[in-house]
């Protein structure tokens, strides 16, 4: 491969690597996108009575003979 | 630099909330740079932005499904859900267009990389430079493999699937492409 070629790619490398690095800086991951993956998690923590839907419908039935 | 598998791990391992959103945190600004070039390349900046949001809530969503154990199968499991994600976006819009990435936000990627990142000598700028020119008088065939070879950084193989083509036949045109631009850089 000449070198004048390889010296290109390497510059092509060099600029993902920018553009990579401004992506982050300029185009973070907004808060809001965060807080919603967050939220379930969140919602349980913060009312440890809620149950899951396996035990709802249970209780709607009423206990098994 | 750390591994994306050890960041989904790290992540599915945390109990306590704080611990759930330092790693999700952690896993989210690793992904998102490469996700959003990958949305970039097809389609306008705000809808790439919008793209990689709601792909980085689904690989969210589906990580309790994932079964992979490396970093490999880690980024191909996410880039089938943002392709999945893309595909429906043109669906929705009824065009599959691509639009060529705008040459001053390219620009503006380049230098925001400056905070945190400053460069080593005057010959880094230089060289940074003229790949920005490379791929800005680049023809639309030239731009694609370029991108997804040197930003992308894709391997010839996958190039080469991508494309229709050989590995060799996509390192051939790599060469070809280059080839053509460089009288044009001065």
């Amino acid at each position: 491969m000449p070198d004048e070629q390889k010296s290109a790619e390497e510059k092509l490398r060099l600029l993902g690597e920018r553009l990579r690095a401004g992506a982050a800086k300029i185009r973070p991951v907004p808060n809001q996108v965060i807080e919603q993956a967050l939220k379930p998690v969140q919602d349980l923590a913060q009312d440890p009575t809620q149950k899951s839907g396996r035990l709802k419908r249970r209780r709607r039935r009423g206990p098994s003979r | 630099m750390p591994e994306l598998i050890d960041l989904i791990n790290a992540h599915r391992a945390a109990v306590s909330t704080k611990a759930r959103e330092e790693t999700l945190v952690a896993l989210f600004d690793f992904l998102n740079p490469d996700l959003y070039l990958f949305f970039l390349r097809k389609v306008p900046d705000q809808d790439a932005q919008d793209l990689r949001s709601t792909t980085l809530l689904d690989i969210h969503k589906g990580l309790k499904n994932f079964k992979g154990d490396n970093s490999q199968v880690a980024w191909e499991w996410c880039y089938t859900i943002a392709r999945r994600k893309l595909a429906a976006h043109f669906e929705k819009k009824g065009t599959s267009v691509t639009k060529a990435v705008d040459p001053e936000l390219l620009e503006e990627l380049a230098s925001a990389s400056l905070q945190t990142k400053p460069f080593e000598n005057a010959a880094e700028k230089i060289d940074v430079q003229e790949a920005l020119a490379i791929l800005n008088k680049s023809d639309p065939d030239c731009f694609e493999v370029l991108w997804e070879r040197f930003i992308s950084g894709l391997g010839y193989r996958e190039l080469g699937s991508k494309i229709g083509k050989t590995a060799d036949a996509a390192r051939m045109q790599i060469s070809r492409c280059i080839e053509i631009i460089k009288p044009l850089l001065g």
